[in-house]
């Protein structure tokens, strides 16, 4: 495709994702001016890679790029939170009640282990597909299943006691 | 038995992350599993739920800094502005940026009702000419047509505002903005024009390039080729009174692109005009009339009109009627086009429902839910209440909202009155049953229970136009596309008898030519509604809608005997002769067959006109004809149909304004208009 064209794909992307990305971000540096420079970097790698055909790969791949970023960030900064077998976890949405900012389900996210929060973030908020979660966040599609499910499960049972409040907000 | 609850792919199946196969094996075991199924609904409510609140979550964007950082390291400046001017943006210098501003805030201003000004027409040509002019000079600034728009169209505004457009403006509770455009357009302050910031100026910026990176779906559609009379006498089709197709136009001009090719189906361009047709007077329910003239395009030719007029039916005798809205309110409607003007439209239609309706409400994304049982039309408050608590969120489980919404319907099902599911969606559905042979194989089965359907097209982007399409006519429906909420009174308010009340179902045409007489024909338009000649004797097989007072129109162009067609003809048979030509009758020139069925019949009748053979000018044919015949070229040359010989843009323009005629709701001076804003188009397209 033209230079033209390329030009115009890459500001559509921009126009489009720049919000998901941004709050999907925030989310591991827990802070918003880093996510933006986080996302920025990620745009512009885009545009030094040969942009794929098919463009549906792009949000995945641009969240992938993010998340490395991110975490490349928090390594640096020995800001990393690990589980209880000692591996990396990326989302820590934490306790800042302003992360949250009066919505019930990141509220409620928060609740469930932190385990699950990345992959039910990514598709609650994002509608990713299993696979496309994989890809980002390295696990097996089968892992991705699993912990959806349990997520899910937890999810619900958080839900369950709070089901007034959601009801009325 | 296994414990489905532990499984992971109850969830992934709830998801819709299973593959096809896998669906189909897990939906045997959930079978045997009432505890896993009801599981099944709680997870897709939970993730509804969840999705609807989460896609509340605060829009981020990136600073104007980081834009025009971004903007210097990935464009090259010569190309980026031979680009603009290719296509027909204002290019920009920094110089003018303080006059920018003020397009933008006006534009910003304007957004609140942008969707309502939409179809303002008197300033689209000025403001193609605006953008055109400065172009030319090397000045303005970088904001899409659409932007310039609207930034002039506020001037115009105050001079003339459209009759439609100021009816609907006072309407106060059609005139506040909705919640969603309301919190859109209050977002990011223009501190800095970029070209990433196109959000911030209109919602649907570069429209031109988004047509190859949307993911917008038409499906293909051939331009009618001539069918030799001594190959097939016999040309059959069903009628089609949608009009999607014709708003859908109108809106890729709005944002200044010419539509995608496969987008334009030229009956439907037709059939969006009101035609003075004479009304049935004995016991069919429908007339149908007559018009032909020596063709406008190519004098050798003739055009040939079948016009079908239904019978109309007194408000005050309009049967009782039950409603079902179902209503997509997935993430994908969280847009100013989308769910704000549906939730309006269907205010709009609320306010004219009496005591003799009835409304029910459901709602549809991840999991689909009935948010009004079905309560009585003059309890307004509480249906506008509904409607007024929407909002968007999640995916799009479009096939079970439509299981709910056909199961209210039968519930309160009125027999002799009118039932009819008015679905009301972007048409991307991307949960469930997503195949569209699945929901064309569900919705035929539902439309034998003489359930109607309506479907709203809305939204761009992802706007699944052939879905849709194929929804409404497997449906016993009939199709609009709301580009703005003009555009929806039109179809749910002007034209709310001829929308919402069935007189006759499965309407077909069969015509035959006289070989004497005849000796090819193109039927213009209709091309995804042809049927075998032995469908029209078939009461099985599936046809059109005609709601009260619709008028239908269907052009042929026929090749008299004894003049050549640019067309390949076959070779003589070997080893059979052909037909003869029956004596007499030499005067015909067709014969037009008609068949349809009572709205809950299953039988159907056949009316049969002939047609005798006359020779007249176009100029003196009659007003509706010739601008009929105007709109139908205009659609040819959209499609790029190599057929449309001597008509050129100009005499589009000017025998559509020489037969304008009264023009009440003025749709005709706003066809003008289009056609004038395609022409600046076409012209910029070939500078």
């Amino acid at each position: 495709m033209s230079s033209e064209n390329k030009q115009a794909w890459f500001q559509l992307t921009v126009r489009q994702q720049q919000s998901p990305l941004i709050n999907y971000t925030r989310k591991i540096t827990l802070d918003v001016e880093a996510a933006k420079d986080v996302v920025q970097e990620s745009f512009l790698k885009l545009w030094k890679e040969d942009y794929p055909e098919i463009v549906e790969l792009i949000p995945p791949w641009l969240f992938r790029v993010c998340r490395n970023h991110a975490i490349d960030i928090k390594r640096r900064e020995k800001r990393l939170t690990r589980t209880e077998d000692g591996a990396e976890l990326a989302i820590v949405m934490g306790d800042q009640e302003t992360r949250t900012e009066g919505n019930m389900a990141l509220a409620t996210l928060t609740r469930v282990q932190i385990k699950y929060q990345e992959v039910l973030i990514l598709k609650l908020t994002h509608e990713l597909s299993y696979k496309e979660i994989a890809d980002i966040t390295g696990h097996s599609v089968t892992n991705v299943g699993v912990l959806i499910h349990e997520g899910m499960k937890e999810l619900r049972e958080l839900l369950g006691a709070n089901s007034m409040e959601v009801a009325n907000d | 038995m296994t414990n489905l609850l532990n499984d992971p792919r109850l969830t992934a199946y709830a998801l819709g992350e299973l593959s096809p196969e896998q669906t189909r094996e897990f939906e045997m075991e959930l079978q045997k599993d009432p505890k896993a199924q009801k599981e099944v609904e709680e997870i897709q409510q939970t993730a509804a739920l969840m999705k609807g609140e989460l896609s509340k979550e605060e829009t981020m964007n990136l600073d104007p800094e980081k834009l025009s950082a971004l903007e210097s390291q990935t464009i090259e400046k010569k190309s980026w502005l031979d680009f603009l001017r290719n296509k027909y943006m204002m290019a920009g210098i920094p110089a003018l940026a303080a006059s920018v501003l003020i397009v933008l805030n006006v534009a910003k201003e304007e957004k609140n009702i942008q969707y309502l000004s939409k179809t303002a027409p008197e300033k689209k040509t000025d403001a193609v000419n605006q953008a055109i002019g400065l172009l030319k000079e090397g000045q303005g600034n970088i904001v899409s047509t659409d932007g310039a728009r609207k930034g002039r169209s506020n001037e115009a505004k105050k001079l003339s505002k459209p009759k439609a457009e100021m009816d609907m403006l006072a309407d106060e509770e059609i005139a506040m903005p909705s919640t969603i455009s309301a919190q859109r357009s209050a977002g990011a302050p223009v501190a800095k024009i970029n070209s990433f910031a196109g959000g911030m100026i209109a919602h649907e910026p570069m429209p031109v390039d988004r047509q190859e990176f949307n993911t917008e779906d038409y499906d293909k559609i051939e331009n009618a080729d001539w069918t030799r009379v001594s190959d097939q006498p016999l040309s059959t089709f069903s009628i089609d009174v949608d009009t999607a197709s014709y708003s859908n136009m109108r809106r890729f001009l709005n944002n200044g692109s010419l539509p995608p090719v496969d987008s334009v189906r030229i009956e439907e361009f037709v059939n969006y005009f009101d035609y003075d047709y004479e009304g049935p007077s004995g016991k069919h329910p429908f007339a149908v009339n007559f018009e032909q003239s020596v063709s406008p395009w190519n004098s050798k030719n003739k055009l040939v009109r079948i016009g079908v007029k239904g019978k109309e039916i007194k408000t005050e005798e309009r049967p009782n009627s039950n409603f079902v809205f179902l209503l997509d309110v997935s993430g994908s409607m969280n847009d100013p086009n989308k769910l704000p003007i549906l939730k309006d439209a269907m205010k709009l239609l609320t306010r004219k429902l009496t005591e003799k309706d009835r409304v029910s409400i459901v709602v549809y994304a991840g999991a689909s839910g009935l948010v009004l049982p079905s309560t009585p039309g003059d309890q307004k408050a509480k249906i506008l209440g509904a409607l007024t608590q929407l909002s968007a969120g999640g995916s799009t489980n479009g096939g079970q909202g439509i299981e709910l919404a056909y199961k209210v319907a039968k519930e309160n099902f009125i027999k002799g009155g009118i039932n009819r599911v008015i679905l009301a969606t972007d048409g991307d559905f991307n949960v469930g049953n997503t195949s569209r042979g699945g929901l064309l194989t569900m919705i035929e089965e539902k439309a034998k229970s003489n359930i109607f359907l309506t479907v709203l097209g809305l939204g761009m982007g992802n706007y699944k136009d052939g879905t849709l399409e194929q929804l409404a006519d497997k449906g016993n429906g009939n199709y609009a596309y709301l580009d703005t909420l003009n555009e929806a009174k039109k179809v749910l308010i002007n034209d709310m008898d001829s929308t919402l009340i069935t007189i006759a179902k499965d309407v077909k045409i069969q015509v035959e030519f006289n070989p004497s007489k005849v000796s090819a024909y193109r039927l213009i338009g209709y091309e995804n509604r042809k049927l075998a000649a032995k469908d029209f004797n078939d009461d099985k097989k599936d046809a059109g809608e005609i709601g009260a007072g619709h008028t239908v129109t269907a052009f042929y162009e026929v090749v008299p005997a004894g003049v050549e067609i640019d067309s390949p003809s076959v070779d003589a048979l070997k080893y059979q002769r052909p037909k003869k030509v029956v004596k007499g009758n030499t005067d015909e020139l067709m014969t037009v067959k008609l068949r349809y069925k009572e709205p809950e019949g299953d039988k159907s009748s056949k009316l049969e006109f002939p047609l005798k053979d006359e020779s007249k000018k176009f100029e003196s044919a009659s007003r509706d004809y010739q601008f009929a015949a105007s709109v139908a070229s205009f659609a040819m040359i959209l499609r790029k149909d190599q057929k449309i010989g001597d008509m050129s843009i100009q005499k589009i323009i000017d025998t559509a304004k020489a037969n304008k005629g009264d023009d009440p709701f003025g749709y005709r001076q706003e066809f003008i208009e289009n056609v004038e804003l395609a022409r600046e188009l076409y012209k910029a397209q070939n500078q």
